[in-house]
């Protein structure tokens, strides 16, 4: 049969075929056509066998367990971060840091967190202010989270904007 | 609506929920993000400890920023482009420290030597730990960009357009990126059946 198709193996734009191949992704006129080509091609059919022996090579890799603590860390790591004044907590509970799922965890990091300030020589805290109604958006953070913050919001709205074709792939 | 438009919808709305407060909200997107996540970071970077740490700060600026946060883009995709961005400089500033430093490559320090498979004998088990160390081997061979494609591309069945998105750069140099890591892996692994 007439090869009906140019060969992926001499032309880079060809190696989606061979990726596409191995992950099983071509529709079926498509497999038809690449497979008919390598019934003569001997270079497309060594690559496309090396393809696919990569591809199971790599499905055998392991990935461990996780860790069973690992939300645990999350969640004191992130109260730790958010540095809510504890009095503030405490006066409104409303607006508190609360994580149903890992509330222990928020329980004693809370009650660390209030045994080191009562411990530590403190600043008398500021009068507390009655909370705005847009209290949630009331964050104390330094330059640096702020910063930070904006790094991967800017992360986000990068998605939405094509990404420049002038980026090339030089790792 | 389509299975995959209803779950990204479904994490953008729990996200948005977030964004009010809602920290279960939180809970499910960790619940649902938390394995593909780290097992992503952990095919990167070789090393249970330091993808766990990278995974937590990921989920932590997700967490941090979700005052600000508007569903412009796939949730998924962003996080993927906070830990591509992570794991890659993780690897970039270890790949610096670690220049004169990189014989032993099977087994990197913190790394979980892998957990027998009781099924195999003592020597089926050597010739296995032996073949996945080659594996690890070959996968470290790859620049960090082009390993961060491949991991996308082979383990979370992204497409080039979403791969694109996650590493900030064009499809053609995704492309790019997954023809030259696939040749190097052809060349280092294809004699393994
Ligand atoms: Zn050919």
């Amino acid at each position: 049969m007439e090869t009906p198709i140019s060969c992926p193996a001499k032309d880079r734009r060809g190696s989606e075929l061979f990726l596409s191949y191995a992950a099983g992704l071509m529709s079926t006129p498509e497999r038809a056509t690449f497979e008919s080509h390598m019934v003569d091609c001997t270079e497309c059919r060594r690559v496309a066998e090396e393809q696919k022996r990569v591809w199971s090579v790599l499905d055998a890799l392991p990935v461990p367990a996780i860790s069973s603590n690992f939300d645990e860390r999350l969640y004191a790591r992130i109260a730790a971060e958010e540095r809510r004044p504890w009095w503030q907590s405490v006066l409104h509970p409303g607006f508190s840091f609360r994580f149903s799922t890992a509330a222990p965890v928020a329980a004693a990091c809370a009650a660390l967190a209030v045994m080191l300030v009562m411990r530590t020589p403190h600043p008398a805290p500021a009068p507390v202010q009655p909370a705005p109604a847009t209290a949630t958006v009331q964050q104390k953070l330094d330059p640096n989270q702020i910063e930070q913050n904006l790094d991967d919001l800017d992360m986000l709205r990068q998605l939405t904007a094509p990404a420049s074709e002038a980026s090339n792939g030089q790792s | 609506m389509t299975a995959a438009a209803a779950c990204i919808e479904r994490d953008a709305d729990l996200m948005l929920r977030v964004r009010e407060g809602d920290d279960v909200s939180f809970a499910l997107l960790l619940e649902k993000h938390r394995r593909p996540l780290i097992h992503f970071l952990y095919r990167m970077v070789q090393n249970q400890a330091v993808s766990e740490e990278l995974a937590q700060e990921v989920f932590l600026r997700v967490y941090k920023a979700r005052l600000s946060y508007e569903p412009t883009a796939k949730f998924t995709t962003w996080l993927f482009r906070i830990a591509s961005h992570l794991a890659i400089n993780w690897l970039r500033d270890r790949r610096n420290e670690r220049s004169q430093d990189s014989l032993d490559q099977t087994n990197p320090d913190g790394m979980q030597v892998q957990v027998a498979d009781t099924s195999l004998t003592r020597e089926e088990e050597l010739i296995r730990q032996a073949r996945l160390a080659e594996v690890r081997r070959a996968i470290e061979t790859l620049p960090p960009k082009q390993r961060a494609a491949v991991m996308m591309h082979k383990y979370q069945e992204m497409g080039y357009a979403q791969i694109a998105k996650a590493l900030n750069c064009s499809e053609s140099a995704v492309k790019s990126l997954l023809f030259r890591a696939y040749e190097t892996l052809r060349a280092r692994l294809a004699h393994m059946v």
